[in-house]
């Protein structure tokens, strides 16, 4: 550990850094290759796919694999490929090239490698089908994939294109026409997803998608959408609130996803309210779990159930807007005036205790919560006279029970969103960023930091309670076992995934987490240890998550040229001044 | 009385192993002040491992109930194997993230947790599996409670490994290295110390005990599964806490007190509530006194 060999080894390695770098720099392809790549991928997916139909516990794989044709996983490799194909055309005919262009090409190509690639991982680790069955279809499309990405590699010397920007305006029309398109591709997508039901093709049908995104986030189309989204906001509200109120119709009488949008609506509560606490606020809870079981049990008991120690009826919307959200927010309270003063780490590790102490205590406290087997047989709310489970006729349709529940989610979510941008923009809302960039910083401002990260905890458990009273009425029971500590990592990997601090993000990462898990039920057994992996990668690679908010991402992305732009422009006054 | 030494004797062995894992807390947040929640991972590998090896051991040699060399397998592949989990670790996602704000290290722990017990759940099994008796089940009467001689055997062995780790810190190059670089990491970069290299060193120690540590727990307990560290790995940052993080003594005094009082609490207010009671000492002392029984330092 002497000077020198410490100082050799850091230049050996640097070194070896850069021959590593230059080595990667060589792997390419001229341009061409992409296009061509582009018209293998689509070969490959007209190819056989498997030998013969793979059956998975009796039921074919969907969209005929087994012949020469399109259909099932096929069509979205097909998709892709399709994309590489005109995409790379059309670069390879302009005259402007640009690093951006590469970028969004290679992700193209990257999606068109790895979707066929884990579409045949998938059959073999978890359907058990055997390598052999598999046809050249997946290889040759792979090896498409992986030419489309060497050619794009091409263009890493090209000069970078400007930074994208929001679409300036052109006329109202054009900014209304834009917001309608984006929010109808949108829900055309996920209704698509909804009735893919092999698990395999959606496998196949999110990779394209994330890939096309990726490419369009590269090519600058979402932050381009930003600028008619910011001017025409009042239209983009209203149309995405009415597909939203028309979605239990296009579902053709089948609750069954309706019920998993009501879930994955619940899910959206709970994580906007983690958010305010992990995003805004900047402190780590990790036994937020225990204000939504609060929550659910505080419903439970005073909703009317079956099986229950008490009987002590509260009306149903006094508590799901009031008396839940208001016994967390107490606990919430509680919990924190002691700890809040702490460093922010062992805020973590004593709120993960506490949510192990609430689920004990709900074990355990039988004569209020009937211990293991938890209150049962919790009726659905009554709203002046009528319970909502029995749903109701609007004009010659009947709404079912499940799409009641699925708007008065819709309602809290429109609520509670309206209460954190109105928070997030207050002196609170401020004093929170302030807290969580740095909490010395902020005191020295006049800031009472407990205060501040107090009100923070409570309102974070606000929403948890709110989203666990809908939570017992709408699963009609509540056991201490549905509210333990993965729970509440599902929601933090929500919060996580979706941008921390962003709600439009966190409402993404909600979906996305939701409905993934019951479309690949087939790997149900994977799925927390997928978990796991995702949010150790998200912060090694995405630490902003997928929609993340502006100051995140300069916080999280130091080196971003913007905070490099941001820093200089501060330079720039502190000089002239 | 009797009763009184049983549960004292219970406590101190249960705060052994908890003492194996609060010294890697410690020792890793002395150094890079990370919780390092994947630490109780460690542990449930380290009883993994040990089982494993012994299965190993069933079969290719034949090994079975009670012998010497079996424990001295299981106990050294459990102490060579943990290190490279600790290594990875923090070679792949504490490393990348040093200079991160400090929630992003937070997360990825917890993820890198998570990971490790699925891990476990999804490629090895989800349930509770049986632990071999490694250790001669005899005991011996003392002050009129039975007393096992595993648990002196435990005792023991955490207390001499403790004493180990103290003269490594206290005595040897290496240790005045960890000590500077506890302290203030640029400087000791400044004074030709290779950081990376030290704090790698830190998980490689930390991790070889949680897994000791863990062999031990499961020969204790009787029984394992995936979702022990979990439990084990909380108490234990408890104990560090207890005692003063960052500072070995305490972490050591810390787990004995915390297993004290833990068995007395069960034994007293009914053992359904034994976790909440640990739980709850934690909240009391960083609410009352946050720096712990023996205060705060850095590594040493």
């Amino acid at each position: 550990m002497a000077a020198p060999t410490a100082v050799a080894g850091r230049n050996r390695g640097a070194s070896r850094a850069e021959a590593m770098a230059r080595m990667r720099a060589r792997v390419r392809l001229p341009l061409v290759a992409a296009p061509a790549g582009g018209l293998v991928g689509v070969l490959g997916s007209y190819l056989y796919w498997t030998l013969s139909p793979i059956r998975v516990e009796g039921v074919p794989i969907t969209g005929r694999l087994a012949d020469f044709g399109v259909g099932g996983v096929r069509t979205w490799s097909l998709l892709l490929a399709l994309a590489a194909l005109v995409y790379g055309a059309l670069v390879l005919r302009s005259r402007s090239r640009s690093t951006t262009q590469g970028q969004a090409l290679a992700r193209l190509g990257i999606g068109l490698a790895v979707l066929p690639g884990l579409w045949a991982l998938t059959l073999v680790l978890f359907l058990e089908a055997e390598v052999a069955r598999l046809g050249p279809g997946p290889w040759v499309t792979m090896a498409g994939g992986v030419l489309v990405w060497l050619g794009a590699r091409s263009l890493l010397s090209a000069p970078p294109a400007p930074a994208a920007t929001s679409w300036a305006r052109r006329s109202l029309a054009v900014d209304l026409v834009l917001v309608a398109a984006a929010e109808l591709v949108a829900y055309g997508v996920f209704l698509l997803g909804i009735r893919i039901n092999d698990p395999g093709e959606f496998l196949g049908f999110f990779i394209a998608l994330t890939a096309l995104a990726a490419t369009l986030s590269t090519l600058g189309v979402f932050k381009g959408l930003a600028g008619p989204f910011a001017r025409s906001e009042g239209f983009a509200i209203a149309l995405l609130a009415v597909l939203l109120l028309l979605f239990p119709f296009t579902q053709e009488g089948n609750t069954f996803w309706i019920q998993v949008t009501a879930q994955a609506g619940l899910f959206v509560l709970a994580a906007l309210g983690l958010n305010i606490v992990v995003g805004f606020a900047g402190l780590l809870d990790l036994g937020y779990v225990a204000f939504y079981g609060i929550g659910a049990y505080t419903a439970a008991l005073t909703g009317n159930a079956l099986l229950t120690n008490v009987n002590f009826h509260l009306p149903f919307l006094l508590v799901v807007l009031l008396v839940a959200p208001m016994v967390a927010a107490i606990f919430g309270v509680l919990l924190g005036t002691p700890t809040l003063r702490l460093r922010g780490d062992y805020l973590a590790i004593v709120t993960l205790g506490f949510g192990e102490i609430v689920r004990i205590t709900l074990n355990n406290l039988d004569p209020l919560t009937r211990g293991p087997n938890g209150i049962s047989s919790i009726p659905d709310p009554v709203v002046f006279g009528w319970s909502i489970g029995t749903g109701f006729t609007l004009a010659g349709y009947a709404i079912s029970g499940n799409s009641v529940y699925f708007y008065l989610l819709l309602a809290l979510i429109a609520l509670t969103l309206a209460v954190i941008y109105r928070l997030n923009d207050s002196r609170i809302g401020r004093a929170w960023i302030a807290v969580r960039e740095d909490e010395v910083a902020a005191a020295a401002m006049g800031i009472n930091t407990t205060v501040v990260k107090l009100l923070a905890f409570a309102a974070g458990a606000w929403f948890a309670g709110m989203a666990g009273a809908v939570n017992a009425h709408l699963l009609t029971q509540v056991s201490p076992d549905s509210y333990t500590f993965p729970f509440s990592v599902l929601i933090l990997a929500m919060v996580v995934l979706g941008g921390l601090g962003n709600p439009p993000g966190v409402v993404l990462g909600a979906i996305i987490l939701t409905f993934l898990p019951e479309k690949l039920r087939a790997f149900s057994d994977i799925r927390f240890l997928v978990f796991g992996f995702a949010l150790i990668l998200i912060m090694r690679f995405r630490p902003e998550g997928l929609l993340p908010s502006a100051r995140r991402r300069r916080e999280l992305r130091a080196t971003d040229e913007m905070a490099a732009a941001e820093s200089q422009q501060l330079i720039d006054i502190r000089s002239a001044t | 009385m009797d009763e009184l030494v049983q549960q004292l004797a219970n406590g101190v062995t249960k705060g052994s192993y908890y003492a194996l894992i609060a010294l890697g807390y410690t020792m890793v947040y002395g150094i890079i002040q990370l919780i390092n929640f994947a630490h109780g991972e460690v542990f449930m590998l380290g009883a993994f491992i040990g089982l494993w090896t012994f299965n190993l051991g069933v079969s290719a040699f034949g090994w079975g109930g009670t012998s010497l060399v079996a424990l001295v397998v299981v106990l050294l592949m459990a102490t060579l194997l943990t290190p490279l989990i600790g290594v990875s670790l923090e070679r792949f996602a504490y490393r990348p993230l040093r200079h991160a704000p400090r929630l992003a290290p937070l997360i990825t722990a917890l993820g890198a947790s998570f990971a490790l017990q699925q891990l476990v759940a999804v490629f090895y099994s989800r349930g509770q599996l049986a632990f071999p008796d490694l250790f001669p089940n005899s005991s011996f009467q003392l002050f009129g409670a039975t007393i096992q001689v595993l648990w002196v055997f435990m005792v023991g062995l955490a207390l001499l490994l403790t004493l180990t780790l103290t003269a490594f810190i206290r005595a040897t190059r290496l240790g005045k290295a960890m000590r500077a670089t506890a302290e203030d990491p640029d400087t000791a970069r400044l004074m030709g110390i290779n950081v990376d290299m030290i704090i790698a060193l830190t998980f490689i120690i930390g991790s070889a005990l949680a897994g000791i540590g863990g062999v031990l727990a499961g020969m204790y307990l009787g029984q394992i599964n995936f979702f022990m560290g979990f439990i084990a790995g909380l108490k234990a940052f408890t104990a560090a806490v207890l005692g003063g993080i960052g500072n070995i003594g305490g972490a050591v005094l810390g787990a004995f007190l915390l297993g004290i009082l833990e068995t007395f609490g069960a034994a007293y207010l009914g053992g359904q509530w034994q976790d909440v009671f640990a739980f709850g000492v934690l909240i009391l002392v960083l609410v009352f006194r946050p720096t712990g029984l023996l205060g705060e330092r850095v590594a040493g």
